[in-house]
């Protein structure tokens, strides 16, 4: 495979796309979360069956969803972290201001969890990942044991399993 | 002759005025509140006196308010369980347990002897024997253990399970996140709850 400018580019908007819709899972602008039961133990939020959580741009479905809240700056109870375990499946949709184009992630996985402290996003189980932009000639793809997707320095790292590789898949469109 | 009747009428009514406000004390849980006591007495003897063989019944009405007053209960070990507050109370008796209606109701509830909980509400019914209180009218229960608060209809609260189960419009709130659903049972502090038909919102 011939490796051009071009791709290595693709790649890198690729990723950079990835790490600003797992940055749009954020609760910061509001989420809501709903399922078959919800519970409280303390200081945390469990979502029991069909578990879902939806912020402006995206949502996360899964078997249980756990919220742990921890005081904030102003003594106010806020969300520290969140664990999605059982058949995750997130996705997200963003247009660009500027360009109109929509882009979009759908991603599933065994667990997802986010640390609002930490700014990160980490994928485990089968994580299969895809990225669908107007500058891809076909949406790019990412398969792993674990995807971390550091949200403040936008990095991912996307890490195989023992039998199976890790792997990125981008098609740029022609002429781009 | 006629003396006599009307002294044995006089403590006839005593007695009666007696067992009426012990009863409502003792229906309350032993409280000692401030009591006003209605007393209509007894009808005007009429203009010709009946004939002694066959003596009128007279007609003697109690009725027992309570005003900004409390009651408190205990358990086995004589701990708390709860304190009252309330802007008005009548007692009475159903099916053999005793059952006090108050309105205006400031309450603290207990777990092991210690508060857990505040609740408000506008009409509660206590029973003493079971140490249950069902409240209704808007009910609002603040946690003494953390800043957690609920919103909802009607609170059924059992204090021998710690257990509160709301039902009706059932708004939780936690720091940021608001959990609103059409029920819910929890600890008495709030602490641990169960919603049915819920959905959480986070600012």
């Amino acid at each position: 495979m011939k490796y051009t400018v071009a791709y290595f580019a693709a790649l890198f908007f690729a990723l950079s796309t990835l790490t600003v819709y797992a940055d749009s899972l954020s609760v910061a602008g509001g989420a809501k979360l709903t399922a078959s039961t919800l519970e409280l133990n303390e200081n945390t939020v469990i979502a029991k069956g069909n578990a879902s959580l939806s912020t402006r741009e995206a949502s996360i479905k899964a078997n249980t969803i756990r919220l742990s809240l921890e005081k904030g700056k102003g003594g106010k109870l806020g969300l520290s972290k969140a664990l999605a375990t059982g058949r995750v499946v997130i996705n997200a949709s963003q247009v660009d201001a500027a360009t109109k184009a929509r882009r979009t992630v759908d991603a599933t996985a065994e667990n997802a969890s986010m640390a609002q402290d930490a700014d990160t996003v980490l994928l485990t189980g089968k994580v299969f990942v895809k990225v669908s932009d107007p500058q891809f000639a076909e949406p790019a793809t990412i398969a792993g044991e674990r995807v971390m997707v550091y949200l403040k320095e936008r990095k991912i790292q996307v890490e195989g399993g023992s039998n199976k590789s890790a792997e990125i898949n981008v098609t740029p469109r022609e002429g781009e | 002759m006629q003396n006599y009747s009307t002294a044995k009428r006089a403590c006839r009514t005593a007695a009666m005025l007696i067992a009426a406000v012990t009863l409502a004390c003792c229906l309350l849980g032993g409280c000692a509140p401030k009591i006003e006591k209605v007393i209509e007495p007894p009808a005007p003897a009429a203009k010709s006196a009946p004939p002694a063989e066959a003596p009128q019944p007279e007609k003697v009405t109690v009725s027992t308010k309570f005003q900004k007053a409390g009651i408190s209960w205990d358990d086995d070990k004589g701990r708390r369980v709860l304190e009252a507050g309330f802007t008005e109370a009548s007692a009475q008796e159903v099916n053999g347990d005793a059952q006090a209606e108050l309105k205006g109701v400031k309450a603290t509830l207990y777990k092991d002897g210690r508060p857990a909980s505040i609740l408000y509400a506008p009409t509660v019914t206590a029973d003493s024997a079971k140490k249950e209180i069902k409240a209704g009218g808007g009910v609002k229960i603040v946690s003494k253990a953390n800043n957690t608060s609920a919103l909802c209809e009607s609170v059924v609260w059992k204090s021998g399970e710690s257990k509160l189960v709301g039902t009706g419009g059932v708004k939780l709130t936690m720091g940021n996140i608001t959990i609103s659903a059409a029920g819910f049972e929890a600890d008495t502090a709030l602490k641990k709850a169960k919603f049915s038909g819920a959905q959480a919102n986070l600012e």
